[in-house]
This record gives C-alpha cells, structure tokens and sequence, in this order.
C-alpha cells in the first residue's frame, strides 16, 4: 500500500505554572488554567476520540507537566473551573439575546453557547471533573505518549550551579508522573528545551531514556551528526535527543507565513471583554473592573490592515482543511528528499506548546483532526509516530554531544537571564544550596513536624524555581504577579528556613502555607540529600 | 440551565451586596479545609464542612469584590497593548485558625511519605496518626493509637504503606491524593492544638484555657489564611562568586564579599582599604589558557562579560588592585587570614566553572568513521560512512559533508557555519497575526 520512507512525530507540550490561591478568588492568573482546559484541552481531548471513533490510528506525544497535574488534579481549581464556564454559559445566553436581530452574529453567539455548554458537560459528566483520566485513556490506547518534564519547569542551564537541584527537579518530575499514569516514563521535555550535559545522568538515573531540544542542539552539536535534525543522536552519557525540525515549526508558527494567519481564523483581539459595552459585560471581567479577554470572539482575521468581518465556523474549518493538506505535502515531499541520504527513516519532529492548538491559534485542534485523519486514509509517505516507537525499532543511533540550547529567543538563556530578571538567580541558587543543607542537616527525619517542615521547604524552593517567572519577566506581562511568586516562595523558604535551622517550627504558619503551596504532597525532601 | 438559574437568583442577591465579598462557601471534603474570608460574613459553612465528603456547589458564593488585583489578563506571550495592570494588595486576613477535634478516638492519621528509604524514626520523637482507609502494614491490620504529646516516647512503630504508585485504577490514585494532602493538614491541626493545650497548661488557669477555647472555636468558624508579605534580601552576607552563560559570547557574573572577609582587609590593610582598591574580575579561560582583566566598580554585584570563546571553559576570579602602593600592611594578618597579594592585586574569591555554549556547526569534527551507540544493548560501533545506505555514503571529506549538510538545508539561512534560527521561540507565537 503506502510505501513509508520516514515518520512525523508530534509533540505538545502542555504546561502551566502552579497558581493556587485558595485564599482568594480575584487572582486572573488562575484563569490561565480555565482558558486552557476550554480552548485546548478539551477541543483536543474531543479530537482525539473522534479519530479513534472513526477508526484512525494516529500517534501523537504530548508533555503533561508536573504542575499542570498537580492544578487538574486540584478540587478547588476544578471547581473553580466549572464556575468559569457558567458564568460563560451565562454570558453566553445574553448574548443570544442581544444578538437576536443579526442573523450571522446571532449564529455564533449561539456556537459559543453550544460551545461552553458541551465543555460543562465533557467536564463534569464525562470526565468527572478530572481532565487526567481522559488523556490517561488515549495513553492506555496506545495513541498517546505522554512525557514528563521538570517538577515546576525549572530552569536546567541556570539550576545546574548547583547539580543536586536539576536532580531534585528530574526526580520530583518523575515520581509525579508515575502518581499519576501508574508507570514510568520514557521521555522528558526539558524545560524551555535547556540542555546541559551535566543532566544527561540524573536523567539516566531516573529512567529517563530521551528528551526533546531545539534544533540547534542537534546542528551544533560535537561531532555533528551526519542526519541533522532527521534523526535521534545520543549523547556520551545515555540520552537520546529528538531535534526540532525547522521547516515545519516555522509553517505552524511562524507569525508571518504560520497557518494561524490565514484570514479566515478567529481573530484573537476582538474579544467581547474588550468590545462588548462595560456595564453590560462588567460582571464577566476582572473583579476589580479591567477587561479581560472572554474567550467569545465574534471576528476573523479577514486581511492585513482591514476592518474585521464576522468569524464563519465553516469558512475557517475550510482553511484548516486545505493547510492540513499543504502540510501533509510538505511533509511529504521533506520525508522523500531526506529518505534518499539517509541509512534509516527519517524522523521530522514538531514540537510545539499546546497553548498554540486552541488558545492562539483557535482552529488548532480540528487541524490536527483533518492532518491525522488524511495521514491516515491519503496517499503520503510517512506515518505518525512516537518518540519511544522510534527508539525500539532503530535503536542504532550517532554518538553526539549536543549543544547547550534553548528554544527559547535566539536559542540560548536570554530569556531567563538578563537585566530584567537576573536578580533573582543569587536567590535561587541560595535557597537551593540551603535546601540542600537542610537534607545533609536532618536526613531521615523522623520527628514528623519537623519533616512536614522539611518538605514544605523543598515545595517552596521548586515553586521559586519555575521558568515562568523569569520568562513572564522578560516578556512584560502579568510581571508584577511574577515578582511577588518568586518573592513569595523564596520568602516562605527562608522562613522556614530559619525556623528549622533554631528548631521553632510554628505548626500554623506551616500549616497555612502548606495549604496555599500544596503541590506535590507526597514530596519526601531528602530527594535534595 | 438549573445552574444558571440558580446563577441568576443569586446574582440578584448579590447585587444588593456589591461592595463586600461573600465567602466562599466550604468546598472540600475533610472538615479542616480552611476558607477564605474577606469581609463579615457568615461562615455556616464552617459546621458543614465537618460532614465528609460533599461538595458544595460554588454558586453559593458570589464574587463582588472590593479588593483589586492585577489587571491584564494576556498570557505570557501576547502584547501587552492595551491591558493597564493595577497591582493590588491582597485583601486576605490573617488570623489563626484552631481546629475542633471532631475525631473518634480510634480514627487517628499517619503521615504517609511513599519514597522513605530506610527512614529510622527517633524513638523520642514519634507522633503516629493512622488513617482508617488506607491499609497501613502488609499484614492489612489497621494500627489505631492515640495521638502522643510531642515528648512523649511511642513506641508503636508501624510500617507505613506506600503510596501505590503503580495503581492503575485513577480513581484509586485520587483517594490517595486526596487522603494525603487532608492527613498533612489533620496532622499539623493537632500539632497546633496540642500546642495550644500545652499553653495553656503551662499558664495554669482554667478561667483562661476556658477562653481562649472559646476564642479558638469562635476562629475555628472563621478560618483565615495569613496575610504574608516578603522582600528578597539585599544579601546574604557570604562571599561568593557565580558565573554563568547568557549567550556563546556573553557571561553573566554575580558576587558578594562577606563582612567577615571584608574586615580581614581592612584589618590587614588599614581601613582605607575598600577606598584604595577597585574590584577586577579575572576572566580565566581554562582551554586557550588566558586571563583577562575586566575592572569593574563597587556599585555593582553582578556583570555582563562578552567573551570571544564559545564552546570553551571559562571560570571568574573576583579580586581588588591597588590604585597605589598601601602604606599600612599587618604582616601577621597575611598568615593568620590566609590573605594573598601578587604585586598589586588580590584575588579574593573563585567562581564555579562553566562552559560557553556553542554557536556554529562544527564541521571540523567531520570524520569518515561514524560512531554508533545501540541504546538497547549499549553496543558501540564505528562505520565507515560509505558503508552506510544512502547519499551520505558518498561524504569522504569534510567538503563533500559540508556540501551534503548545506543541500539538505537548502531552504535556511546558513552562512559562516551559522544558522540564522528562525524558529518561533517558546510560547511567542501569533502575537503578530492581525
């Protein structure tokens, strides 16, 4: 039948920092996490189960991060959520009573009511408010990879100072994702794709058998593999590495040719929160009265510099349908080109975040639907693939050291460390040194207080250790929340610090910051010994 | 639609209260769970929350706030045009919470740490609280004690379950989590309590232990989460010097000298010492083995260092040069305190070592003898590339490589070995689709 010369591997990768605020409701930023589970992990979860309904086999790699667990797993959020979507249910019904006197404005004010219910319903009924146990069953399957990733995305090129903190992220990360999905796992995401050598062995240590990194980690690496990007290297120490592919990551992404442009795409800037008139759309916004974005938006793209026209359901799924057949070629033709240099099938990977299919790009994920299921049923070169299936059948692979990279702006750790935020890095790593300290100092606690004092130390250092804090800093939204998070966590840290270290341990204090900072629960501190 | 119906009803409720905060009503399981509290309000909640495992719907509680937050809600990556971002204190009262000891005297919780290797417990120091629903040894026996004074020995040492990591049933998984998360907080509420007991005891009158468990089951109604505000420190007195890289051709340099050293100084040189010298970094490179001398000034405690190097080791050198010749030298002090000086320069403190990342391809390390790893059976081999299948067996030399590598590339921009990398970076993508 088809004659398969080379394999597509998707990758998203599904992360959220952990915002936990039980001592308040007025914090938008939980609203992250909303705004992803209605625009991006539902429609994908949807996806998913139509092409297994109708029989399509696909293979698609997903990572689910530690925190983003922790906060899906979270009853308060999970409330919280189903709060957010009634009151977009609401909204949603004025709207349909508002817009009742224009027929095409109407019909969408309708579709997002149909939209917003049906994710109640997926939420609630289906899934039973846990949105895990869905994506656990397209694991189960065999349709879905899913990977891990650093416990709180911590940033590896920066924490490596200090080698016992990456160690502690990997170890965190993984005991995490064996809570959850019951096994191990085989692969990692390197937060931000930061590559450092040094980590090559905690990963070994943990189980973990290969990572995904930018594209230059592979093109500059020593000696340069003779496959570039097209297939997997492994370095000295035991990891094999999956290198970004540049050609298709700049077709999805890319802000001028992206797929995401095409006119006929939901325009993000036109949002209800910012055109609707304020008191009508007051009791929808922020609490404190600034609009926000609704996630209900009535406009297309439509052209460069042009008054917007209304957003049309079908107009847009047609546009997905010819780009998922642009790609599918696009592939095609790489896969046969490359196919011809090469000892073993090339492997093209696309990595992306996950944000991109739904929230950015709101048609994402029905394109990922069209392009699996053409995969599948059209006359293409290539299959999908995962990482691991790769690795088990050619597990023959170049010995390269790969490059320290990011795929962060312009590939290395600017983003995490320049004037705006490199502030904090003296922090982090002190308060990682102390926390190792701590483990040297108290091994094997057995005075259970003080060890609850222990681990809620090791939280709180992981919690100050996220990138996006750094990352929200560089890029200037939201920083003012970002600040205060690693002046929060770095505070509570060094409290209890010093409460442990002069054997004061205030069980309340404890208590109420554990309450706010409760990921990872069953974290056990000498993970830092 | 009930839920919005019911939304609806409670909205026109709440609108007559729009300037104070209901609280939330409680939401969880265990009947700990602290709320929150903004203004006055009822908390009724607080008694229900002591019945197990219900969740009271949220719509109960409405939000109409008047504490303030930020405001611009863009994710991380979208341009921040039109968003004003008012930063707010937040509004959380703080206050101590008690907790009522509902508990029978045989339900009791253990702390469950799941990756324990050989943890010894202290015999001293040993509180034990065991959970009904998890099985806690492997002879399935429940172990039920009463919870111990701190300083009082116990000696029941039960094996703890582990958290079953392999469960596959999710629902299993959840329980766990759940248990675990309630346990912790039930643990440290009895801490808190016994303390508060001990206090009491120890002030001696029952007029006063009366009250203040009056006062402590009047809070219990109305949990709060402490108000907490933090400043990073300016320092944390320790001389330390940290390097490391921002790009292939920049470093990033932070340091700080302690006042214990810094005394040494003075001491051994006088107390113009600081005003006599300025800081230098040493820049060492340690694979083409030089040194470079960057002044730098004493307002500062980081720096940015442009380095000429990729791919090679670099480590700092934090020191002091005399602007002029000192006057004032304690000999002794030079033994004593270890202080060195080479002519007119003092190295005070070395940094970590760090390598540059790399910047280009390496086409240098081009060889015809390929090396390969067999990651299942870790078996090495080395092929000659023209016994490799394809294209590439024709790459004999580093020109023919460099011609292969540049076709398979064609479509990047590729000049001086370097790529321009126009991948999208993390989380940047469609700000600019208009």
């Amino acid at each position: 039948m088809n004659n398969i010369k080379g394999y597509v591997n998707f990758v998203l990768h599904a992360h959220l920092p952990y915002i936990h605020h039980p001592e308040s409701e007025d914090y938008l930023e939980e609203e992250w996490l909303f705004e992803a589970i209605s625009e991006c992990y539902i429609p994908l979860l949807l996806n998913f189960k139509k092409l297994v309904e109708e029989g399509v086999d696909f293979r698609i790699t997903m990572t689910m991060t530690p925190p983003l667990l922790n906060m899906l797993d979270n009853k308060l959020l999970q409330e919280r959520y189903i709060k957010y979507v009634e009151k977009h249910i609401e909204l949603c019904e004025k709207e349909v009573v508002r817009t009742k006197f224009d027929d095409r404005l109407n019909r969408l004010a309708h579709y997002y009511l149909d939209r917003y219910s049906n994710d109640l319903h997926v939420f609630k009924d289906i899934y039973k408010c846990n949105l895990i146990t869905g994506f656990k069953e397209f694991l189960d399957r065999g349709v879905l990879e899913i990977i891990t990733c650093g416990a709180t995305h911590g940033f590896f090129p920066i924490l490596y100072v200090n080698e016992k903190t990456v160690r502690a992220q990997i170890a965190v990360g993984v005991q995490t994702y064996e809570r959850f999905f019951g096994r191990k796992p085989r692969g990692i995401w390197l937060p931000e794709c930061g590559y450092v050598p040094e980590a090559d062995k905690y990963l070994k240590e943990f189980g973990i058998e290969y990572a995904m990194v930018e594209s230059h980690a592979a093109l500059y690496a020593d000696p340069t593999p003779i496959y570039g990007t097209f297939a997997p290297i492994v370095s000295p120490d035991g990891l094999v590495v999956f290198a970004r592919d540049m050609e298709s990551s700049r077709q999805v992404w890319s802000s001028i040719i992206g797929y995401p442009g095409d006119f006929n795409y939901r325009e993000f800037y036109r949002d209800l929160g910012y055109d609707a008139d304020y008191e009508y759309i007051k009791p929808y916004i922020a609490a404190n009265g600034a609009r926000v974005n609704t996630g209900i938006k009535y406009y297309r793209i439509t052209g460069k510099d042009c008054p917007k026209d209304y957003y049309d359901v079908q107009w847009a799924k047609d546009s997905a349908e010819k780009q998922a057949g642009h790609f599918m070629d696009c592939r095609t033709a790489q896969i046969n080109s490359l196919a011809s240099y090469m000892d073993v099938p090339p492997i093209v990977n696309c990595p992306y975040d996950a944000e991109l299919y739904g929230h950015w790009w709101y048609e994402g994920p029905y394109w990922l639907y069209i392009l699996f299921k053409k995969i599948y049923y059209d006359e293409c070169n290539f299959k999908l693939i995962t990482p691991s299936e790769y690795i088990d059948m050619y597990p023959e692979m170049q010995v390269c050291s790969p490059c320290r990279s990011t795929w962060g702006a312009k590939g290395y750790n600017e983003v995490w460390l320049n004037p705006t935020n490199d502030y904090a890095h003296r922090h982090l790593h002190k308060a990682g040194d102390r926390m190792c300290e701590l483990a040297w100092k108290f091994p094997n606690e057995g005075d259970n207080l003080r060890r609850q004092a222990l681990n809620q130390c090791a939280r709180e250092l992981l919690l100050a250790q996220s990138s996006d804090w750094l990352f929200i800093i560089t890029n200037g939204t939201m920083v003012d929340y970002a600040h205060k998070a690693i002046k929060d966590h770095i505070g509570r840290f060094t409290k209890l610090y010093r409460q442990i270290m002069k054997d004061e341990i205030d069980p309340e204090y404890l208590l109420d910051i554990f309450t706010k900072d409760d990921i990872f629960p069953d974290i056990d501190y000498m993970v830092y010994y | 639609m009930s839920d919005t119906k019911e939304v609806n009803e409670k909205k026109n409720n709440k609108q007559a209260t729009k300037t104070t905060k209901t609280a939330t009503a409680d939401k969880k399981t265990t009947a700990k769970k602290m709320t929150t509290t903004k203004k006055s309000t009822t908390k009724k909640a607080a008694t229900k929350s002591t019945t197990a495992a219900k969740k009271t719907t949220s719509s109960t509680a409405k939000k109409a706030s008047a504490s303030t937050k930020t405001a611009a809600k863009e994710t991380t990556t979208a341009a921040t045009k039109t968003k004003k971002t008012t930063t707010a204190t937040k509004k959380t009262t703080a206050s101590k919470s008690k907790t009522t000891t509902k508990k029978k005297d045989d339900v009791v919780l253990e702390v469950v740490t799941p990756n324990k290797k050989g943890t010894k417990k202290k015999d001293d120091v040993v509180i034990e609280i065991v959970a009904p629903n998890v099985v806690v040894n492997k002879d399935n026996k429940k172990v039920v004690s009463k919870i111990k004074v701190p300083t009082v020995v116990d000696k029941s040492k039960k094996e703890t379950s582990k958290l079953n990591t392999e469960a596959k049933d999710k629902t299993l998984i959840k329980k766990d989590e759940e248990t675990i998360i309630d346990k912790i907080k039930n643990f440290l509420k009895k801490i808190i309590e016994m303390q508060s007991e001990h206090k009491a005891d120890a002030e001696g009158s029952t007029k006063e232990k009366k009250a203040r468990k009056k006062v402590s089951e009047k809070v219990v109604r109305k949990p709060n989460y402490m108000l907490e505000y933090y400043d990073l420190p300016y320092r944390y007195n320790e001389t330390v010097v940290k390097v490391l890289a921002q790009s292939p051709n920049r470093l990033f340099v932070y340091w700080d000298i302690s006042d214990n050293d810094r005394q040494k100084y003075v001491e051994t040189f006088g107390d113009n010492f600081f005003n006599d010298t300025y800081p230098v970094l040493l820049l060492y490179n340690e694979d083409k083995n030089y040194i470079r001398e960057i002044p730098i000034n004493d307002f500062a405690n980081s720096w940015y260092i442009d380095i000429d190097n990729p791919k090679t080791k670099y480590s700092i050198q934090l020191g002091r040069k005399f602007k002029s010749k000192p006057e004032f030298i304690n000999i002794a002090k030079f033994e004593q305190e270890n202080v060195i000086l080479h002519n007119d320069y003092l190295p005070f403190a070395n940094s970590n070592k760090i390598e540059a990342p790399n910047d280009h391809i390496l086409f240098e390390t081009f060889s015809n003898k390929i090396k390969f790893r067999n990651v299942k059976t870790n078996q090495e081999t080395i092929k000659d590339i023209s016994e490799l299948a394809g294209k590439i067996s024709k790459a004999y030399n580093i020109a023919s490589f460099k011609d292969m590598f540049r076709e398979v590339y064609k479509g990047e921009e590729l000049s001086d070995d370097r790529f321009t990398l126009k991948n999208p970076a993390s989380g940047n993508p469609t700000s600019s689709f208009k």
